[in-house]
């Protein structure tokens, strides 16, 4: 349908011969901000990144602050300050250093010049400033303040939320076969199997509107394709790890941002795996949903299922990343309102208590 | 309120008691004398008092007056204004038969804009006759209705050249475009490029933005009532127009003489049937097309009964074909060779169809009647066809359709009642049955190894609405200086066992100063059972009508306006209006939220919200002379709030609607020196449109788990939607005719330039990525260069 549209599009643009121009900006002056993001959870370390927004007219490159001072309220009260991790020496392409691409690269101390994904940064890229010691607590109302000299002061205010009450009713799984016909491989039916795991978790909700996150992990063994007998084979030398879901799947319109799925609705994506308890405000309620894996889940002690109780400004900032990078390539698609709680800037400061629930079979 | 009422109807039962003495009426019909077309708005008056009457949409006038010896006087815009001198003893039938005026005689001709803008208690409205939209600049060489009403204060288009039509704040889908009465749900073609009134087939288009009459209904902003001509009853005449991109056709005449009449009218572009000898078969061939056709034809039963049926259908489609033929081997028996042919068939279209079988009927001289039977259709269709033949069988095929639409019938009575002098009551209801096409996706395939083709149909069902109204209205002449309109508008709609109603109260006054300047005030209240779920980055036809549902309420608005109108010396109006309007339960597309994937319920793809609008409009107006035009100008703003809970849009805050504008400009001029030339010229300039630019990009919180793997570490950033305002708009049109009469008719030479001064105004703009700095600039993709055209037509 699409290529219709754009052919069509295209032809009306001829057909008016259109013309194109460069214009100059003549609106209100793009300043750059300090972007700060962070969760603070009962049982993590405090941990931040901050960074400085790329204006439109800038190269795009990731700008990350490394000289912030960054101070910790409890309740009011100052608890901690922190200053940056580590001290990265990031440059970025030019035409001079012959560097492309469209990200930043580090000076390292041999002047030796690495991307940081060589550097194996992804978890700890520059911009962060972490806690040693400061682990936040239940309850209560935390204030973050982020001062550079360049930049507006900026701040965000979250509340780390009690710890939901809930706890897995059953797990069992189900194997689905079907048959099907694919004309271009065999004229016969084709029979085929997968597992579907069930899930039902009753959640004790409190009054008030509550915020939360699923976090499913199930145990993979990394496998091998062996060319020659047409199958996966599991690697002897590997080792069980936990990988995380990023799918589940239900009728249950709480799972599907509070509206009843249609029979032949499109997938609603929501990645995060959120939901909140407009629907059952103050109830017991039971969630039932699946995940459909070719890894089968023997044991399910293993499943980790963590039900996060989160706050509402974390919940608001990622149903709005879903919403901005699902519509990224849809250019008919409205704008998105990214959802920031830090004053004067941009970014978050969520709260998130988690409960990892456990069962056995 | 209460108390309003009660002073109508206590002022209303002495007027009746005084009347009932001896008072008398006259009524009947005034008529153009060459082709007999009813005149609408008409004005029948006292010269000496200005009381008198107006004809309705049929022509029909009533006026009721103490018995007594007077001079009424029959006029109209552009006619030679006829007086009557009768001796009023009992009542009296008479009918007028008015004649175009000449231009030596401008000096006496007045007409009927100057006296109906100072005496008529509504405001807010505005009159296009047909002369002044063929008169004016035509892009591309077509006149259009549309686009002449977007040059009215208040009235905004949408963006370049397009022929939506923004009222008072509102937005395209808030106003209400009858034809014949028959609802018209998209009067565009071309994505909006030109409208589907075609000119020769309409009679009289009537604006209304405010102050509404309690006889409409169902949108929030605006009524654009259009008349078809009814045929010329007296003789038979026609014409014809090649231009540019089209050519029409119009005929008009009578079947029986001053008994039954008809008109026809046809118009087609034939870009696609011009492009297609250049075009290479080989690599498929594009096309373009759109038609209208309008009929209509009328039968006089008797001086009191009369039956009318008019129809239009019109049809968009741009198309794509391609045929391939080839040897194709068998990939098992090389030896065998079959012909082999692929066919490709795309196309988009959207087409209307309405029709009406109208009967009015005179009940007595106090009474009229108009029955209509409305039926409307608008649909639109995406689709593509791939199939393969080998040796004249299909052996591959699949296609896919997407179709959406809205389907309505119904049926409509209406009463002008003209009880006693000084009162005009008109009443009456209406039944709408509709029948909605939300979207529907139809996929077919078939395989060469499987007999059978497998069909897939996703998208929601259809859905069926009753929607339903009934109203009174009173225009009533309290003092000599004071008459009101009041009216109650009562609707209700039902869809799928959720009803809503709505209790309407319509008023409108109007204070004559002096016999030069009167002051008026209206208040309407509006309630809209349907939503046009439109996307803010394109417009296209993809727009969906929807109904009201349980979960998605009406739209409704209340609108205050407020103005003085002068005219200094009968020949021109001053006017300056004020207006304040609110709105609820706006829709607009959720963030991130496409109109593709019809796969997806719309009522989860929606907000709900609210509007305000607010704005001063002045126009200074000359409808008569050898020189008639109008300056016109509109301060206003408009905004949105959407912050309901998860209906959150802007961060919960106002912001401005898409197309709100500070500044509109129009300045419109037409001047006929001789009956051999005639020229017009138009100048617009406004606020350029609103945009949203994300001026940053961030960095997002980075997590461990739970994140697409495609989900970039940073995001576009805005502070605020509609933030950025594109450059504003103006340009300057020019259109000139060259008339001269030959043996059988009058042949006409058109000549018009289109953006005079080759403006480059902005139709949208973009970001795209400078490949050396990689920074972004902004690029401005204009539609329209200077575009001059030229028209040949003649009349019989």
């Amino acid at each position: 349908m699409k290529t219709i549209l754009y052919i069509s599009l295209l032809a009306l643009g001829i057909l008016f011969s259109s013309c194109e121009k460069e214009i100059t900006y003549k609106g209100e002056a793009i300043d750059n901000f300090l972007v700060v993001n962070g969760v603070l959870s009962n049982d993590s370390l405090l941990q931040l990144n901050i960074s400085r927004s790329t204006t439109i007219f800038e190269p795009d490159y990731d700008h990350f602050i490394q000289d912030a001072n960054v101070s910790i309220y409890e309740n009011g009260e100052l608890v901690e300050t922190l200053s940056v991790d580590t001290l990265y020496n990031i440059i970025y392409p030019t035409k001079e250093n012959n560097l492309r691409g469209d990200r930043y690269y580090i000076l390292t101390q041999d002047d030796s010049i690495q991307s940081p994904y060589e550097l194996n940064l992804l978890g700890k890229k520059p911009g962060t400033y972490s806690s040693p010691t400061f682990k936040p607590q239940i309850g209560k109302n935390y204030t973050i303040k982020v001062e550079q000299k360049d930049f507006e002061t900026v701040s965000a205010s979250v509340n780390i939320p009690q710890k939901a009450n809930a706890a897995i009713e059953s797990i069992e799984n189900k194997e689905i076969t079907y048959t099907y016909t694919d004309p271009f491989i065999s004229e016969s039916s084709v029979t085929e199997s997968y597992t579907q795991t069930n899930f039902k978790v009753k959640i004790k909700d409190p009054e008030g509107r509550n915020f939360y996150q699923l976090r499913l992990q199930i145990p993979y063994t990394p496998k091998i394709w062996d060319e020659e007998k047409q199958k996966y084979f599991t690697d002897p030398e590997a080792k069980e790890q936990l990988i995380s879901v990023h799918q589940i799947i239900s009728k249950d319109p709480v799972l599907n941002n509070n509206t009843i799925p249609d029979e032949n609705e499109e997938y609603q994506p929501n990645p995060y795996l959120l939901f909140n308890d407009e629907l059952f405000n103050g109830k017991d309620y039971t969630l039932a949903f699946f995940i459909q894996n070719n890894l089968k889940v023997e044991d399910f002690s293993k499943i980790k299922l963590d039900l996060v109780a989160i706050s509402q400004e974390l919940y608001l900032y990622l149903r709005s990343i879903t919403a901005s990078n699902e519509s990224d390539f849809d250019i008919f698609s409205e704008p998105v309102e990214i959802q920031c709680n830090v004053q004067n800037g941009a970014g978050i400061i969520g709260a998130s208590t988690s409960n990892v629930l456990t069962y056995n079979n | 309120m209460k108390k309003l009422l009660l002073l109508v109807c206590f002022t209303g039962s002495l007027q009746y008691l005084w009347s009932q003495k001896s008072s008398y009426t006259i009524s009947g019909y005034v008529s153009d004398n060459e082709s007999g077309e009813k005149l609408i708005n008409a004005n029948v008056y006292n010269p000496l008092d200005f009381k008198g009457a107006v004809t309705n949409p049929y022509g029909f006038y009533s006026l009721t007056l103490p018995q007594g010896k007077y001079t009424i006087k029959y006029s109209y815009v552009g006619y030679t204004p006829q007086e009557i001198t009768i001796e009023l003893n009992a009542d009296k039938t008479i009918n007028i038969d008015l004649s175009t005026a000449k231009l030596i005689e401008e000096v006496t001709v007045i007409g009927t804009g100057v006296e109906d803008k100072l005496q008529s208690t509504q405001m807010s409205r505005d009159v296009i006759n047909m002369e002044t939209v063929k008169t004016l600049p035509a892009f591309m060489g077509e006149a259009d209705v549309i686009k002449t009403l977007q040059l009215l204060p208040g009235v905004q288009s949408g963006t370049e050249g397009s022929s939506g039509l923004y009222v008072r704040g509102g937005g395209p889908d808030q106003n209400l475009i009858l034809l014949d009465g028959v609802p018209v749900y998209n009067a565009n073609h071309l994505f909006g490029f030109f409208s589907v009134f075609n000119p020769d087939a309409i009679k009289n288009v009537t604006l209304y933005k405010g102050g509404f009459p309690a006889r409409y209904g169902g949108r929030l902003s605006s009524v654009v009532d259009v008349r078809m001509k009814e045929g010329n009853e007296k003789e038979f005449h026609g014409g014809y127009q090649i231009g540019l991109i089209s050519s029409k056709l119009f005929l008009e005449g009578p079947i029986i003489k001053d008994k039954t009449a008809f008109s026809f009218s046809a118009r087609r572009t034939y870009a696609d049937l011009l492009m297609r000898p250049f075009q290479n078969k080989k690599k498929g061939i594009f096309g373009y097309y759109f038609y209208d056709l309008n009929a209509k034809v009328n039968h006089k039963f008797s001086d009191k009964s009369r039956l009318f049926l008019s129809a239009y259908t019109g049809k968009d489609k741009a198309y794509y074909f391609n045929e391939q033929t080839y040897m194709s081997n068998d990939y098992t028996e090389p030896s065998n060779t079959t012909k082999s042919k692929d066919i490709n068939e795309s196309d988009l279209y959207w087409q209307n169809l309405t029709t009406s079988l109208r009967w009015n009927y005179i009940f007595n001289n106090k009474l009229f009647s108009n029955t209509t039977l409305i039926y409307s259709n608008y649909n639109f269709n995406i689709g593509e066809d791939n199939k393969t033949y080998k040796d004249s069988e299909l052996t591959d095929q699949n296609s896919y359709l997407y179709s959406s639409g809205i389907n309505d019938i119904g049926l409509k009575v209406d009463f002008d009642y003209y009880p006693i002098q000084n009162h005009n009551v008109k009443f009456g209801g209406k039944y709408l049955y509709h029948t909605f096409n939300p979207g529907i996706e139809t996929s077919k395939f078939k395989f060469e190894e499987e007999k059978n083709t497998d069909n897939i149909e996703i998208g929601e069902n259809k859905k069926y609405a009753h929607e339903a109204y009934a109203f009174i209205e009173d225009e009533i002449a309290l003092f000599s200086n004071l008459k009101l309109n009041a009216g109650l508008h009562y609707s209700t709609f039902n869809v799928n066992s959720t009803s809503y109603s709505s209790l309407e109260p319509r008023v409108s006054a109007r204070y004559l100063i002096s016999d030069k300047l009167t002051a008026k005030a209206a208040y309407s209240k509006m309630q809209q059972y349907l939503h046009l779920l439109s996307n803010s980055t394109i417009g296209l036809p993809t727009d969906l009508w929807l109904p009201t549902t349980e979960k998605v309420k009406p739209q409704a608005s209340e609108q205050y306006a407020a103005g003085l109108f002068y005219s200094p010396k009968g020949k021109f109006t001053i006017s300056a209006e004020g207006f304040y309007k609110t709105m609820d339960n706006l829709i607009e597309y959720k963030p991130g939220a496409s109109f593709f994937s019809s796969s997806e319920s719309w009522e989860n793809k929606i907000y709900a919200g609210e509007g305000r609008s607010y704005g001063l409009e002045l126009l200074a107006r000359k409808e008569v002379g050898k020189t008639t035009g109008w300056i016109g100008y509109t301060w206003s703003k408009t905004e949105r709030l959407f912050n309901r809970e998860n209906n959150v849009l802007n961060y919960g805050n106002w912001y401005p609607a898409r197309y709100d504008r500070r500044h509109d400009i129009s300045i419109v001029l037409t001047h006929k020196p001789s009956d051999r030339i005639d020229f017009g010229v138009t100048w617009v300039y406004s606020t350029g449109n609103a945009l949203t630019l994300a001026g940053n990009r961030i960095q997002t919180l980075e997590t461990n788990s739970n994140t697409n793997y495609w989900y970039s570490s940073t995001v576009d950033y805005f502070e605020e939607r509609n933030n950025y305002r594109m450059p504003a708009y103006h340009r300057l049109d020019f259109g000139i005719n060259f008339h001269k009469q030959k043996k059988r008719g009058i042949r006409t030479w058109n000549i018009s330039i289109y953006n005079v001064y080759n403006r480059k105004n902005p139709f949208f703009l973009d970001t795209t990525t400078n490949k050396e700095t990689n920074s972004l600039t902004l690029k401005q993709i204009s539609l329209f260069p200077i575009l001059p055209s030229i028209s040949y037509s003649y009349k019989f």
